[in-house]
Parts: structure tokens; C-alpha cells; sequence
């Protein structure tokens, strides 16, 4: 089943043409991961799946993208799209208050009020997150005086905390060291289960150890998209060839 | 100055030298003046400080300031009322809602540095033909308050709008993609965020007030006594000192009330560049 | 869509409806009100504030019409703000946003309508030319010339003592200074800057008069103790505009000039300074704009004598723009009052010119 279809797509920002003609379809309760050289288009293309490309001025975007069979870029509500479509981003972001509070503000975003409620998804979040056993104890302390790598775990469990169907990360390991990359990779393959997940990773070992399909972009193109196991062993295209063996990018 | 420690073997022109040589005297004129004003003023004012001047009641004896810091609270408070959430909602406006250098924005930032130009006797002579005339609230704390909440609303909103945009925009994008609307995410995220930057404008601004006469007098007016309602004349600290020494009258409750004025001035300052310091730190 | 929803839907249009009626209703109300206010009812100047028994029918029909559709205007915005929080705080910001627009216009608009009338009245030439103040003869006689060469006089004084003391020790904050003094220094700045005008009044008052008379004889109340204070008072302006003036020189400059041999110091006042020179020419503008509107402490020192002075004559006492009307407002009336406020257009239209040439080398330096 597909959870997003994507219909030529083509996004500008200004006069430049980020994206050029996507079609693609995203699996539901699967990785996807979409790599490629620097400004190749992906993260702009992850961005437009929950329309966080609104906030950048000048940027335009045709074509269909279809979030279970209904358009996103038609009169639907962007906060409830947001809700449905959580994203977690190339930097840990949390915000500058308590740990309980950064997961508490989806939930209290969407009407949440009940304290009881409230605990119970914070620690269910956390405990998804694979983080609760290192922050039970500190929950009224800030976000800041986790670790790099623990921040990022606490801003997948934010993202957690709305229920959302899809998981977007940006690149969410560039940031991190090598023990708090291989935790969050656990992490994210754990997750498949419930969620369907979409990434963005300049790391090729990184999409080919955790994703089921894989989408290779260049210049604003979808190159070449298929399963990983195929793109990594025996790709169609000349160009996802040489960037996958390191010839460029 | 690390590279220029590198190149200190270079032999000196005799210009140059005494060129730097100016540098250190004039630093150290700058310095003087500082504790020359301010030296001069504690030291001959502290010894007159006495109980009396602290009374309830101002009598041509006493000289009271106390009607007069009474005064300045009520002028502080009232100008900050109106102008911090006028000067925060429209630094809000400007950094999170505007298109950057639309027209709009573009006419708000050249009336917003007129306002910062115009000189305190210019307002004081507006807020007495507006306010006094021609809305005939004559000289009262309605008057002095609304004037003075002009004057001040450059400088709030443009230190909001700076401490507006030292939040990074990771927060903004973590909120959003959170499902939140702008409103939350600005209220919720971003203000907080901001909070300490927009203090240290209004301590800033606090202290312009309290430092203000030229406006004041023209319309709060320059009466010692405490103001019975909003529409009532009453005088500040900065109005009382500058009656005092006019009057020559008193010099010695005169010096006190100048050092009196210029301690609580430098507690304001040494408040906001504190938090100023707390910033850059975080 | 919920039935919720629906509530909303039929409850925002009745809101909506309600706000175009009833405001549409209160603003030809005010409207006339206002209009009533100009024929001369002093009464309507309460309007906003209090219910007025007006003089006339018309008025008090007018009142009650107004403060009656103002209530459900008012509870039209409650209501639609409630249900459509975002738009309604995007208006309130907006509107926020205009409060400096306002401001600015109420005090052009005020000032000049106030001012201008009157000096065409005395006449726009003999007003600005005239050496004679003398607002108790009959008929009295207007002419601010002396006070516009007294302005002049103070402001050449100021930047004549603060601007190179300034200048230098803004190469001492930016260059020289390390940074354990400089943690020191400038917050010692800031303090200069945030003295008040009357505590440097009160200081020249009791120190720099008593030093001018003794030294160099005269009252002390003179030009020359007027220049010596403001001078004082500019100095932090020019010191921390000029220091983030040459602060704002990249880097690159300085580097490549050390690199061609220069020494620090050469590469500071040869390279540096003159790549600073818009910011520094900003901040001696912004001193002089400082310099010509500060008021209580040219007040306290300048002796006032509203009299043309020489150049020579810097011993004597002067009367400034500012100082002319903070001494006569508190008691002038009739023609006097318009002539003070002719003279605040004056000065008004002397900080305009300022701001705009400040502005324009500000964007030049590179300074934000």
C-alpha cells in the first residue's frame, strides 16, 4: 500500500527550479531513503511531503502529492497535515524549556489538557524513542544539558508524541558521532513497524543498512528508484553507479 | 590584535606613535569625564542624603523627593503599559509575519529611526499641543505617560526585533512541524526564547524615562506632590532635580537628590548590561 | 467538518455582519462628532472618554448613537477573535506595527499645523532673520536668528571638543584596547551615554560655570561652557558609532595591509580609519543631532540671553532653539506660545535633515 503518490512534481524556488518532474509512490510502514549529491533536491523534496517549503518566501510547487488518496497541496489544514506527517530535522532542535515539556508541546498543540494524559504520552514517547530510561529521572530538567545524540532521540520523541503516520528525517545523523548514529539507525528500524518513514541521508552505508527502497537524486531529478537492494547491487543508471561507488558528489 | 602582536618587531614611524599615543589620552579623557560626573556628584551628594528628603509630604523645607519617585513609578509604569506591548506586538509583526523589505516594513523602519531622532523637546512640545490642548488632558500623568510611551517605543521595538531575531530558526521549524499555527509557535517558542533580549530594551527604556525632563515638564508638569488620579500634575525625580537646581534654593538636598537620581541610573544600566552579558553567554 | 464547525461557520457570519453594520454606524458617528468638535463644541473633545450632556440635540442623539454601536462592534471583534485566533492576531500585530506610522504623522501633522500658520502670519523671513526676541513688547517682535546662531555656536563648540576625543578613543575601543579593559570600558560607555541631561546640567551648573568664570572670566554661563558640556555629552554617540564603524571594516583590509609591511598602528589610521569613514561621518552627524536637540543641560549652563552673538563673543551667554522654548512654554500664550512652537518646527525640520544624512552614511558604512 502506498502512503504517498507524487505526480510531477516541480518545485521552484524564485527562478530556480529545485525539483524537476517526481513521480514516485511511498510505501507505507517502510524506510525510504532519498540520497544524492548536496543540492540534488532531496531535502527539498522531503520538505514538501509536509509542506514545510510553505515558510520559505518565493517558493512554488505544481503537480499532485497525495497523502493516503488525498491531496495535501489542495484547502486541507496544514497544522493537522503537520500533525500527520511529524519530521525530525538535520540538527537535534529541542526546544529551550524541561524535557517534559518539549514532548508535551505537540500534544498541548493539538488540545491535550489532561495532565494524566499528558504523562502517560510523554513517557510512551520516550520510551518509543528508546531515550526513557536516560531521562525518567531528569524530566523537569532542560532539553540543552542532554548530549548531541540524546537531543536528537528526545526530537524523535517529540515528533512521536502526536501520533503521526509518517516519520520525515532530514539527514537526522549528519550531526551526531558514530555511537549515536548506529543507536538512532536501531531506532529507526524499530519504528518501521508503526510508522512509515522517509530519509534524507548523505550517508550511503546508512540508506543501504536500513532502508527497504531507495531514491537517487541529481539536479532536481529522480534518477533512479527501486529497492535498495537493487539500486545498491545493481543499479540501472550510469550516474547512480558512479555516485554510489564514490565517483563524485 | 593577535596578528598585531606578531608584527610588533616593525620599527615605529614617530607619527604613528604619536598618533597611538592619542588614543590613550583621549580613552583616558573619556574616562575622566565619566568619573568626573560621576565622582563628583556621589561624593558631594551621598553626605546629604537624610531621612527628611524621604518624606511623605514635600515642604519647602524638606524638599522631599519622595512625591517625586512616587511620580516616576506611576509615569514608568504607565508608559511601559502602553508602549512594551505596542513595541513587541509590532517587532512580532515586522520579523514574523512581514515579507522582509516589503513596502510596508520599509516605511515602519525609516518612522521608527525618526522617531529615535526627534529630540526631547520636540515630544515634550507635541505631547503639550496633543495631548494637553488639544485632547485637553493638560498636564497630567495621562499626558506624560503617552508622551513618553512614544519616545520609547523605538527603542523597544527595535531591541525586540533584535532578540527576535537571535532565536534560530530551528525552533521555529521544530514548532511548525509539530502541527503548531504561527501564533503558538510565536507565542509559545519564540517569545520565550526572545524574553531576556526584550527585558534588557525595557530596562533601557526604563532608564531613558526616568532620565527624561525636557518632555516631562511640559506635560506631567513640575508639581511636587502626589498625583490624586490619572488626570492629575505631579512631578519626576529627573523634574524635582531639575527644579532644585533652578531654584539654587537648596544645593545640598539638590546634590543629594542628583545622586540619588544617578545611583538609581546606574543600577538600571548595570541591570541591563548584565542580562545583555546573561545572552551572549547562553 | 464537524457540527462544530458549523456552529463556527454561522457564528463568524453573524459576527461579520454585525462589525460591518454597527462599525460602519460608529464610524459616520465619530465622523460627524469629530466634524461638531472643529465648529467649536468643546464638549466633544470628551467624547471617547465619557457620556456628555452635549449642548446641542444633534450631539447628544450622535453620542448615544455612537457608544450604542460601539458595544456590539466591540463584541463582534471579542467573538471573531475567539474564533479565528490567528487572523485576529495577525491584525492586532499589524496594527501594532502602524502605532510608529501614527506617531510619527500625529507629530508632523500637530507641530506643523500649530506652527506654520504663524509664521507665515509673522512672515517666514523676518521670523527666521529676526535678532529681536522680545515676545512682551507691543506689539511683540519674533525673530529666532539669535537663537539659530546660538544652536550653530553650541553644536560647532560640542563637536569641536567631543568629536576628536571621540574619534580616538573609538580607535582605542576597536584596535588597541585588550580585551580584559575592554569588558571595562564599555560598559563604562554605556554608562555616559546613560546619564541624564540634568545630572550633566547639574554638574556644569556647580563645576564647569565656576571653572570657565575663574579661568577665563565672564559669568561662566557662555558658549564656551555649553560647548565643553555637550562635548561631553556626544562623546559616547561618536565613540560607539565610530568603533562599530571601523569594526565593520573587514578584516581583509587591515591583513593585507600588515602583510605589505605596515605596522599595527599604520594600518590602523592609514587603512582602517579611512575605510571607516562613512560610519565615522555617520557618527558625528548623529552628534551633532544629539548635540542641537539636547535641551536641560544647555539650559543650565548657557545663560539664555536671547542676543546674536560673534564668534568671539564665546565667553558670553547664548540662547539656543531648544532652550527657547523649554524657558517661555510653561507660561506663554496668544502669539508667544505659536512663536515657540514655530521655533520646535524649526528645530524639527534641522533633526529631519540630520536623520536623513545620518541614514543615508549609516546605509553607506555599512553599519546596521
Amino acid at each position: 500500500m502506498n502512503k504517498f503518490s507524487l505526480a510531477d512534481v516541480n518545485l521552484w524556488y524564485n527562478d530556480f527550479q529545485a525539483l524537476k518532474n517526481i513521480t514516485m509512490d511511498i510505501p507505507a510502514n517502510m524506510i525510504t531513503a532519498f540520497i544524492g549529491p548536496s543540492g540534488c533536491g532531496k531535502s527539498t523534496l522531503i520538505k514538501s511531503l509536509n509542506r514545510m517549503n510553505d515558510l520559505v518566501e518565493g517558493c512554488k510547487i505544481t503537480g499532485n502529492i497525495m497523502l493516503d488518496g488525498e491531496i495535501i497541496y489542495g484547502n486541507i489544514d496544514v497544522n493537522l497535515l503537520r500533525k500527520r506527517v511529524g519530521m525530525v530535522f538535520q540538527k537535534p532542535n529541542p526546544f529551550p524549556m524541561t524535557i517534559y515539556d518539549n514532548i508535551a508541546y505537540g500534544p498541548r498543540t493539538h488540545g491535550i489538557k489532561s495532565k494524566f494524559k499528558l504523562n502517560e504520552i510523554v513517557e510512551k514517547s520516550l520510551r518509543d524513542a528508546a531515550i526513557w530510561d536516560e531521562t525518567k529521572d531528569r524530566l523537569k530538567k532542560s532539553a540543552l544539558s542532554l548530549s548531541g545524540g540524546q537531543q536528537q532521540r528526545l526530537c524523535i520523541a517529540r515528533a512521536l508524541s502526536v501520533q503521526p503516520d509518517v516519520l520525515l528525517m532530514d539527514e537526522p545523523t549528519s550531526a551526531l558521532d558514530p555511537i549515536s548514529t548506529s543507536k538512532i539507525e536501531e531506532l529507526v528500524i524499530k519504528l518501521k513497524k508503526d510508522y512509515t518513514i522517509v530519509i534524507v541521508t548523505h550517508n550511503m552505508q546508512q540508506a543501504a543498512r536500513i532502508s527497504d527502497n531507495t531514491g537517487f537524486f541529481l539536479l532536481g531529478e529522480l534518477i533512479e528508484y527501486g529497492g535498495t537492494g537493487q539500486i545498491f547491487s545493481v543499479p540501472g543508471e550510469k550516474r547512480t553507479e558512479d555516485y554510489i561507488t564514490g565517483r563524485f558528489g | 590584535m593577535k596578528i598585531a602582536g606578531l608584527f610588533k618587531m616593525k620599527r615605529r614611524k614617530p607619527l604613528d606613535f604619536v598618533l597611538f599615543a592619542l588614543t590613550w589620552i583621549c580613552i583616558g579623557l573619556t574616562v575622566s569625564v565619566l568619573a568626573l560626573v560621576v565622582g563628583y556628584v556621589l561624593i558631594n551628594g551621598v553626605m546629604y542624603i537624610r531621612p527628611s528628603l524621604f518624606a511623605f509630604q514635600y515642604t519647602v523645607e524638606n524638599q522631599s523627593l519622595f512625591p517625586a519617585l512616587v511620580g516616576t513609578l506611576m509615569i514608568v509604569a504607565m508608559a511601559l503599559t502602553l508602549s512594551v506591548p505596542i513595541g513587541v506586538f509590532s517587532a512580532i509583526y515586522l520579523v514574523e509575519y512581514a515579507k522582509r523589505g516589503s513596502r510596508f516594513v520599509r516605511i515602519v523602519r525609516v518612522t521608527t529611526e525618526t522617531l529615535a531622532g526627534i529630540p526631547s523637546i520636540v515630544y515634550g512640545l507635541f505631547g503639550f499641543i496633543f495631548f494637553g490642548v488639544v485632547l485637553g488632558w493638560g498636564l497630567s500623568l495621562m499626558s506624560g505617560a503617552f508622551t513618553v510611551s512614544i519616545m520609547i517605543l523605538p527603542l523597544i521595538m527595535r531591541t525586540t526585533e533584535e532578540s527576535l531575531k537571535a532565536v534560530p530558526d530551528a525552533f521555529r521549524e521544530g514548532s511548525f512541524g509539530l502541527g503548531a499555527g504561527k501564533l503558538r509557535t510565536v507565542g509559545r517558542i519564540v517569545l520565550p526564547a526572545a524574553m531576556p533580549g526584550i527585558l534588557a530594551g525595557v530596562i533601557l527604556a526604563i532608564g531613558r524615562i526616568i532620565g527624561e525632563t525636557a518632555a516631562i515638564i511640559f506635560t506631567l508638569g513640575n508639581v511636587a506632590r502626589m498625583p490624586n488620579n490619572l488626570f492629575d500634575t505631579g512631578r519626576t525625580l529627573s523634574a524635582h532635580m531639575y527644579a532644585l537646581a533652578n531654584e539654587g534654593t537648596h544645593p545640598g538636598e539638590a546634590h543629594a537628590t542628583a545622586a540619588v537620581l544617578l545611583i538609581v541610573v546606574i543600577l538600571i544600566n548595570a541591570l541591563s548590561s548584565r542580562i545583555a552579558r546573561l545572552i551572549k553567554a547562553s | 467538518m464537524g457540527k462544530h464547525s458549523l456552529i463556527k461557520d454561522q457564528l463568524t457570519k453573524i459576527s461579520k455582519i454585525a462589525l460591518i453594520i454597527f462599525g460602519s454606524v460608529a464610524v459616520i458617528a465619530a465622523g460627524l462628532l469629530v466634524l461638531f468638535m472643529y465648529r467649536g463644541e468643546e464638549e466633544a473633545r470628551i467624547l471617547f472618554f465619557l457620556f456628555y450632556a452635549g449642548q446641542t440635540m444633534y450631539m447628544q442623539v450622535l453620542r448615544i448613537v455612537f457608544m450604542g454601536s460601539m458595544l456590539p462592534v466591540f463584541a463582534a471583534l471579542v467573538i471573531l477573535s475567539i474564533l479565528h485566533k490567528e487572523q485576529a492576531a495577525k491584525v492586532l500585530f499589524i496594527i501594532s506595527a502602524c502605532a510608529a506610522i501614527l506617531a510619527v504623522g500625529l507629530i508632523c501633522v500637530f507641530l506643523f499645523m500649530q506652527g506654520l500658520p504663524a509664521m507665515v502670519e509673522m512672515g517666514i523671513w523676518e521670523f527666521l532673520t529676526g535678532t529681536d526676541w522680545r515676545p512682551t513688547w507691543d506689539p511683540p517682535r519674533f525673530g529666532i536668528f539669535p537663537m539659530i546662531v546660538g544652536s550653530l555656536y553650541v553644536t560647532a563648540g560640542a563637536i569641536l571638543f567631543g568629536v576628536p576625543i571621540g574619534i580616538f578613543a573609538a580607535v582605542y575601543m576597536a584596535e588597541v584596547c585588550p580585551k580584559p579593559i575592554y569588558k571595562v570600558l564599555k560598559p563604562a560607555i554605556n554608562l555616559l551615554a546613560g546619564i541624564p541631561s540634568v545630572i550633566y546640567g547639574y554638574f556644569g551648573m556647580v563645576v564647569l560655570v565656576p571653572f570657565v568664570r575663574e579661568n577665563f572670566g565672564g559669568s561662566g554661563f557662555s558658549i564656551l561652557t555649553a560647548s565643553i558640556l555637550l562635548g561631553m555629552m556626544i562623546l559616547p554617540t561618536v565613540i560607539t558609532i565610530s568603533e562599530n564603524a571601523m569594526r565593520a571594516v573587514p578584516r581583509e583590509m587591515y591583513e593585507g595591509a600588515v602583510a605589505l609591511g605596515a605596522s599595527h598602528e599604520r594600518a590602523v589610521f592609514w587603512v582602517i580609519l579611512p575605510a571607516a569613514k562613512s560610519g565615522v561621518m555617520a557618527a558625528i552627524v548623529l552628534g551633532v543631532g544629539r548635540a542641537i536637540g539636547e535641551t536641560m543641560a544647555v539650559r543650565m549652563v548657557a545663560g539664555n540671553q536671547p542676543l546674536l552673538r560673534m564668534p568671539y563673543e564665546f565667553l558670553q551667554g547664548t540662547r539656543t532653539l531648544t532652550t527657547n522654548v523649554v524657558l517661555d512654554l510653561g507660561y506663554a500664550y496668544g502669539s508667544h506660545r505659536a512663536a515657540l512652537i514655530a521655533t520646535g518646527v524649526v528645530l524639527f525640520v534641522f533633526i529631519l535633515l540630520i536623520n536623513t544624512l545620518f541614514s543615508l552614511l549609516k546605509r553607506k558604512g555599512g553599519l546596521r
